[in-house]
């Protein structure tokens, strides 16, 4: 079980899902976007288990 | 000894070191290059060959044989996939060897190769492979003088196993080996760490992620004698393969009884591989490198090996990432990124994903 | 990168720790709740940096760890079978059953394979229409939905050869057993952050208010543990007990209702064994009865099996914040993660294994912790 922040770069339909191929760093990956309603291209979201969760809040910072 | 652990050497000879809490069997981690990797060779093969050679666990042994002296390793090579970005088993066979004798200061010469075949393995595939270890060859100057070829059953391989050994070369004056770390000296890794592993991760089934990262197998044995040109007091040499950085350090550690103190902040990382071990849950520092260096080299000397190796087209990234100390021998410590510090272990097990 | 390297910055690490240090004025126990967070303190060595007068204890958010031990032997027995192909996350090939653990399969012939998603087993499942795979559905809160959808699409696609054996727990059931145990010396919570993303945080306010403790959900960087132990040390302080957030850049007070939707249409609260601690009421989920089609417990009628952990072993004690790892006997000696004696020395995230993982087994044995102190 695996939870990393990643930026989303295109948001597609695929089997009657809502995707997304978003960025780790250098790195790419396919995920489902289903549980996000209104994650768009240039946010950033929290995955756990290869799922996004939660839209991570741009202004916040430590 | 108890009684049945006697009876047991009785009949078998000797009894299977191995402690019975221990796997019965071998499993995929024996072979990960971290702590059962250590433990299969160090309680099984090792005391049944003890020689003044093979004891010191170099990545070669060394001898002498008509005033020269000889360097000679072996390896064997069961990537999978067998093509990869950035390479394919037979270069990384060649390399492989090539590095091994390189990390002993010895200029290599000569290779043989074995393969085993599986047999339905597409022949455009192992011609493939043949092209790009006579490349290899070719780029690492050493000649392949001998080999072997067998074939198995469908099934009872994977499309391709090599074994490579060779034979090097040590120049006069040259003393590499891991019992030569001494407090104070430098320690230099030689360009980003966990490119290697993270290749091949990125195109294993079921993993797939994209990414322009391609392995970093190289040939290393012009970085060395590059750096033997500079310094006489260059003291280890240890390139990073499986079980990662950790288990190279800790091995040289342990070797020459020092500690060691490594600034996780100047490990160079690319942000790439970063990324990716995000997304793997993978440990950097326990991923396995090709074509990178660790270099212990005594503390006067190290300035001028780091800008050596910066000037070589695979030491441009470069870094001082800490040093040998007196204390805690056999432990390597490491600064972590917030100020904290802490023991960096070898690798136990397969590094596997981390849940939560 | 973005997101990562701010909250692991050296400088910021230095000022939250003098705060910390200006603000402790007696001792306190604080708990963190999830794995993940014990991993980052051992791995960054926070524990170290904070007052000695502040100690930290690990919690039982490792839900590897919890797995029970009849659990592990059910998915032992269908990854045995020659018609499965049995998919896991990583952590749970080591997990020791009665009878070895998956490695030890795998090395005889089972087909068991890595996955980083449960979703993905649905394209093996597709590749492989003669066999049926199974995917270990473990795992807290945040896991659910992850779970949840792979159910979901299986039904919705008519993927009909993948199910899932379900063994999903539940973090405040956990937290008001700690709380209940006379053994308990917890007197503030770092919440279980990842959790929160999903359930948020309403559910934490009751607990809070029942056992008169300060809650604070907290993330997972370095900066994020301690700013959430600064604002659980200034409660105790100032002796509140309310739930506070240090982590709004993805928790907020509800949570992700779509996905908590997807997870209550899949699943149902049920009572839930765990390893080392025992049976804890309402603590699981379950499938619910529309999906016994993907349910792998009862397609391969896996009968239960009643198996003890090892009497020397604290680790229930250690999943409860009672003990540490090095309090116990077997620590770094029988009990290493190649020959692990019971729950939190199995998988990364638990307390045992991040102890011995960062090296704190060879410090017991070399006086090292001086070193690492200095």
């Amino acid at each position: 079980m695996n939870l990393i922040y990643a930026k989303i770069v295109e948001v597609f339909i695929e089997e009657d899902m809502r995707m997304g191929r978003v960025q780790v760093g250098g790195a790419i990956k396919k995920v489902p976007l289903d549980l996000l309603t209104e994650a768009r291209p240039g946010d950033t979201v929290l995955l756990a288990d290869g799922v996004a969760i939660s839209k991570v809040r741009p202004d916040e910072s430590p | 000894m108890s009684s049945d652990a006697a009876g047991d050497a009785g009949l078998l000879g000797a009894a299977c070191p191995i402690p019975i809490t221990n796997y019965s069997e071998i499993v995929l981690a024996h072979g990960s290059g971290g702590k059962l990797s250590h433990q299969l060779m160090q309680k099984m093969v090792l005391p049944q060959f003890r020689n003044e050679l093979l004891d010191p666990l170099h990545d070669g042994a060394i001898f002498s044989l008509d005033g020269e002296r000889i360097a000679f390793s072996t390896d064997s090579y069961v990537v999978n996939p067998i093509f990869f970005p950035g390479g394919d088993i037979g270069k990384l066979a060649v390399h492989g060897t090539v590095n091994d004798l390189a990390m002993c200061g010895a200029r290599p010469l000569y290779l043989s190769v074995g393969f085993i075949l599986e047999e339905g393995t597409p022949m455009e595939e192992f011609w493939r492979i043949v092209q790009s270890m006579r490349e290899a060859a070719d780029l690492s100057g050493v000649k392949l003088v001998t080999g072997d070829t067998k074939v198995v059953d469908r099934g009872k391989a994977d499309k391709i196993f090599i074994n490579t050994s060779g034979i090097g070369v040590i120049p006069d004056g040259v003393d590499i080996n891991p019992t030569r770390a001494h407090p104070g000296d430098k320690i230099i890794m030689s360009g980003q760490m966990a490119v290697h592993g993270i290749a091949i991760m990125s195109v294993r089934e079921g993993l797939e992620f994209e990414t322009e990262i391609a392995s970093d197998t190289a040939p290393l044995s012009g970085l060395v004698e590059a750096i033997l040109n500079v310094s006489k007091d260059v003291h280890v040499l240890r390139d990073p393969t499986r079980g990662g950085i950790t288990s190279a350090l800790t091995e040289i550690a342990q070797a020459a009884k020092v500690g060691m103190l490594l600034n996780e902040a100047a490990i160079p990382i690319s942000e790439e591989v970063k990324g990716a071990c995000e997304i793997l849950g993978l440990d950097p520092l326990y991923v396995a490198n090709e074509g990178k260096l660790l270099a212990v080299v005594a503390a006067d000397d190290a300035a001028r090996v780091l800008d050596k190796m910066r000037q070589h087209p695979l030491g441009r990234a470069a870094a001082i990432i800490g040093e040998v100390t007196d204390g805690h021998p056999g432990f390597v410590m490491m600064k972590t990124r917030v100020g904290g510090t802490r023991v960096v272990d070898m690798l136990s097990g397969e590094q596997l994903p981390r849940i939560c | 990168m973005k997101y990562l390297d701010e909250y692991r910055s050296e400088e910021l690490a230095q000022k939250i720790v003098a705060e910390i240090h200006r603000t402790v004025t007696k001792p306190w126990v604080l708990m963190e709740v999830c794995g993940g967070q014990t991993h980052s303190i051992v791995k960054y060595g926070i524990d170290r940096l904070l007052p000695q007068s502040v100690e930290l204890v690990h919690g039982p958010g490792c839900p590897v760890c919890v797995t029970s031990l009849e659990m592990i032997d059910k998915a032992h027995a269908i990854a045995q079978r020659p018609d499965v192909i049995f998919c896991s996350f990583g952590d749970m090939l080591r997990v020791p059953g009665s009878h070895g653990d998956l490695l030890v399969l795998k090395s005889r012939g089972a087909d068991i394979r890595i996955v980083y998603s449960p979703v993905d087993c649905l394209k093996i499942a597709r590749a492989n229409p003669d066999k049926k795979v199974v995917f270990f559905a473990i795992g807290f809160e945040t896991t659910a939905p992850s779970n949840a959808m792979s159910v979901w699409q299986a039904k919705k696609q008519g993927v009909s050869n993948f199910s899932v054996l379900v063994s999903h727990v539940l973090v405040p059931p956990s937290i008001a057993s700690i709380l209940q145990s006379p053994l308990n010396r917890v007197q503030g919570f770092l919440g279980p952050g990842h959790v929160c993303v999903v359930m948020g945080y309403r559910e934490y306010e009751p607990l809070a208010e029942r056992f008169r403790v300060p809650i604070v959900i907290t993330g997972f960087e370095p900066i994020d543990i301690l700013q959430g132990t600064l604002m659980t040390l200034r409660q105790l302080e100032a002796g509140t007990h309310t739930v506070e957030n240090q982590y709004p850049r993805v928790v907020n007070r509800d949570g992700n209702k779509v996905a908590q939707d997807l997870v209550n249409s899949v699943f149902e609260v049920c009572d839930r064994k765990w390893r080392g601690v025992g049976s804890i009421p309402k603590s699981g989920y379950k499938l619910r009865y529309e999906f016994h089609e993907h349910d792998a417990e009862r397609i391969f009628d896996v009968r239960e099996i009643d198996t003890a952990e090892p009497a020397h072993c604290i680790s229930g004690l250690v999943l409860r914040g009672v003990k540490k790892p090095h309090d116990c006997a077997c620590f770094g000696k029988v009990c290493t993660p190649e020959t692990p004696q019971g729950a939190t020395m199995v998988s990364a995230e638990g307390a045992c294994a991040a102890y011995y993982a960062y090296g704190r087994h060879l410090e017991l044995q070399k006086g090292l912790a001086e070193v690492a102190h200095a």
